[in-house]
């Protein structure tokens, strides 16, 4: 079974009004682009799951891509965008980043005027927030911008970082050497992964293999199997192509360039899965998630102490029983932090809790003035 | 799925002629109508009190009119206060055949069964075949919890919101209710509401529960609660809520008030005013017509204790949240939801299973409370004021 994940795809919604390019763009691509056009595209293609990744420089379109991450079952992630360069950049990070959806940031750096901007150090903390939250970087970038980009990723080494589009060669123009030299610096000087996706679209109209294959060549020697992701770019692909066949063109590519079939399955998806780290968090079956917000699990059978079970992926030694229907944390909780359940919250931290910690009257408490109970008393103080 | 095409426009799964005693003196007589007909597509209605009430006139009106209805026997004593000339003209002005026997003037307790007999028959008789089709997005779909344990909260519950998002996104009615458990999920509602003028109406009808149920002395949170896992009031209330799905709440009804387009909307069923009628909500039945007389086909009714009520007018499906209830009260219980406890399946799962289920009882498949030939009804005193204009979305 292909398990293939679209490491870039992008949603519009055009009367949302702040895409300024598509303003130019062609008509094939000056239309609504939603889940209900990609999904039967997926399905045909084997394609499991997607990362959407932001297309307007807005706060506004990632809470809307957000939105439509919680409605849409194969989107296993977003990329949005943050205004780096402002003053509660950080915190604005900190707020996405409970988003279970929200993988990274990608700043539109190939329309900002100034070159140096991704230099400024007004970057340097929210660029250390992403770090601090595990968040991704997407580097939309132009070849021209290759050398800072390279300064930025020496400057951040532990920045998850990706280059888009093998940054952006001008293939139809002939422009090899000097990217080339420039990808390979990046490939070599840092960790950073890139996208094997947008090249259709650079390589000009009615551009076969041929025209394509030294890029993706180039490609895949310097970033190799390991951080090299295959994405279609959709709906711009559309200017050039069309899903199916580029997807063809890809799979092509890997047995051409006689990828094993590990590899071949790691550039398809694996890297993907791993650079975003979507979706790997698994939890003993006896513990259920009402919502993917939420940050407790739900008992589903009475749990022992010091059973060792899994939490999110994490191995915990229970320190009391658990009796059905109780909380555990899915993750460290904070104390004054909000406690969610069923995708919002019910009270707030009285104590931090660590992940698998129980939750419950000894460590949260009711947001909500009980005005009505008997004799004035809140639910914890009716109990003790 | 097949359907009733009623002569106002509206469209029925099933087809009931109502037998309706106006008052608690012709209940005995109109029970007998009902027992002499021994049939599961006659059901007994009524209203038990001497003094009139607006309310009860309202719901009896809706209920009488109900799409799944095709025609009614009105039993009265004939001195009661109930106002049966309104009911009948209201019942005829639908098209619907009605048919008003008056206990007094009616031969008394054996002429008036005759002749009620004879008028079902005849009603009977004079119905038309399901010959129109109905489509998911024509269903009104109403959800109750009752009879709830630690259980209601993590599978019947959420199981039934996604099936309520999925039927919401097809166009279909669906209704929840019951804001005296709802009290601390006040923001959450509000957030959800299609406007901020309906945002307003939601929290008013929650502040007006919270002291509804504390002037009658309800605490919502004991401690049982507390070991069944609860923590706060909002997660108890959550538990209950969560029941609506996740879809914009496109309006606020009162008892009767029919949704006029597709959508998700909240039923208000806490008497305006101060408590004066006695207790509110008497039981899981009272609100199960209420919800019928607000045009529900098919009624959700999740239970983590087991409960086993119906309706023959519109059908019941029980979705049973704890596995061990289950096991007890298999006979009785549509779905269970109790197998996400045991690690099998997710209540997204069982979402869907009932997705299917209310679609095949909507073609026409029994639900285990119409097998078994359940009709509990009942409708008491309340006073409700009119919902405000931005109560419901524009046609």
């Amino acid at each position: 079974m292909k398990a293939y994940i679209d490491s870039h795809q992008h949603f519009w919604q055009l009367s949302r009004g702040d895409y300024g390019w598509l303003d130019d763009a062609p008509d094939r691509i000056r239309r609504d682009f939603l889940p209900d056009d990609l999904q039967p595209l997926l399905a045909d293609a084997g394609v499991a799951g997607t990362v959407l990744v932001q297309a307007a420089p807005t706060e506004a379109e990632t809470a809307f891509l957000l939105e439509l991450a919680e409605r849409t079952e194969f989107i296993a992630g977003v990329v949005g965008w943050v205004p780096l360069d402002a003053e509660d950049a950080a915190g604005k990070i900190d707020q996405l980043a409970e988003n279970p959806w929200f993988k990274g940031v990608r700043p539109m750096i190939q329309d900002i005027a100034d070159d140096d901007w991704m230099l400024k150090p007004a970057l340097d903390a929210p660029l250390k927030r992403l770090i601090g939250h595990g968040l991704c970087f997407d580097a939309l970038v132009k070849p021209r911008h290759l050398p800072n980009l390279l300064r930025l990723l020496e400057r951040h080494p532990e920045l998850r970082a990706v280059v888009d589009h093998g940054a952006k060669p001008d293939i139809a123009g002939g422009g090899f050497d000097a990217w080339a030299r420039d990808i390979a610096a990046i490939a070599a000087g840092t960790d950073a992964f890139c996208k094997l996706s947008g090249l259709l679209t650079e390589a000009g109209p009615a551009a076969g293999t041929t025209k394509l294959e030294p890029y993706v060549e180039h490609l895949l020697k310097c970033f190799g199997a390991g951080r090299l992701m295959w994405g279609s770019d959709w709906p711009v692909l559309l200017l050039a192509g069309d899903y199916p066949s580029w997807l063809l063109m890809a799979e092509e590519f890997t047995a051409k360039l006689s990828l094993s079939e590990p590899d071949k399955s790691s550039v398809m998806g694996g890297n993907c899965a791993r650079f975003y780290r979507l979706g790997n968090r698994q939890s003993d079956q006896r513990l259920l998630r009402l919502h993917p917000r939420d940050n407790i699990l739900v008992c589903c059978q009475p749990l022992a102490k010091a059973e060792r079970i899994l939490v999110e992926g994490i191995l915990v030694e229970l320190l009391e029983t658990v009796e059905t229907g109780h909380k555990l944390a899915s993750r460290a909780i904070a104390e004054g932090e909000k406690v969610i359940k069923y995708g919002v919250p019910i009270g707030t931290a009285t104590a931090d809790v660590p992940l698998g910690g129980h939750v419950h009257l000894h460590n949260l408490r009711s947001d909500y003035v009980a005005s009505h109970h008997r004799g004035g008393k809140t639910a914890t103080e009716t109990r003790s | 799925m097949k359907a009733w095409l009623r002569k106002d426009g509206r469209k029925g799964i099933r087809n009931v002629v109502l037998v309706a005693y106006l008052v608690e003196c012709a209940h005995h007589v109109a029970r007998n109508i009902v027992t002499a007909a021994d049939a599961t597509e006659v059901q007994l209605i009524g209203f038990p009190g001497c003094f009139p009430n607006d309310y009860a006139l309202k719901v009896m009106s809706a209920v009488c009119t109900h799409p799944n209805v095709g025609g009614v026997v009105l039993v009265s004593l004939g001195c009661e206060g109930f106002d049966r000339e309104a009911l009948a003209g209201h019942i005829r002005a639908s098209g619907r055949q009605v048919e008003t026997l008056v206990i007094q003037q009616s031969g008394g307790t054996r002429g008036t069964i005759e002749r009620g007999s004879a008028a079902v028959a005849e009603i009977w008789a004079g119905l038309g075949r399901a010959d129109c089709e109905i489509e998911t997005s024509e269903l009104v779909v109403g959800t109750i919890c009752g009879g709830s344990d630690g259980t209601s909260g993590i599978t019947a519950n959420p199981a039934v919101g996604h099936c309520f998002d999925q039927l919401v996104a097809e166009g279909a009615t669906c209704i929840f209710e019951e804001t005296g458990e709802l009290i601390g999920c006040e923001n959450v509602m509000m957030a959800r509401a299609r406007t901020p003028e309906l945002a307003l109406e939601i929290e008013s009808s929650l502040v007006k529960a919270a002291n509804y149920y504390s002037i009658l002395g309800f605490g919502s949170f004991a401690p049982g609660n507390a070991d069944g896992g609860l923590t706060t009031q909002e997660e108890k209330s959550m538990g209950a809520y969560c029941k609506s799905g996740s879809s914009q709440i496109d309006g606020l009804i009162k008892p009767g008030d029919v949704p006029s387009k597709g959508g998700l909307y909240l039923l208000d069923v806490v008497p305006d005013g101060e408590p004066r009628f006695g207790f509110p909500n008497i039981s899981d039945n009272a609100e199960i017509v209420e919800l019928i007389a607000c045009g529900a086909h098919v009624i959700l009714f999740t239970t983590g204790r087991g409960s086993v009520v119906g309706s023959a007018i519109s059908p019941v499906i029980k979705i049973c949240a704890n596995p061990e209830t289950f096991a007890m009260l298999s006979g009785d219980m549509d779905i269970n939801a109790g197998e996400v406890l045991l690690g099998a399946k997710t209540p997204r799962d069982i979402g869907a299973e009932i997705h299917r289920q209310v679609l095949a009882v909507a073609g026409g498949a029994e639900t285990c409370s119409e097998a078994l030939g359940h009709q509990e009804f009942i409708l008491t005193y309340k006073t409700f004021e009119p919902i405000g204009p931005s109560c419901l979305p524009a046609r």
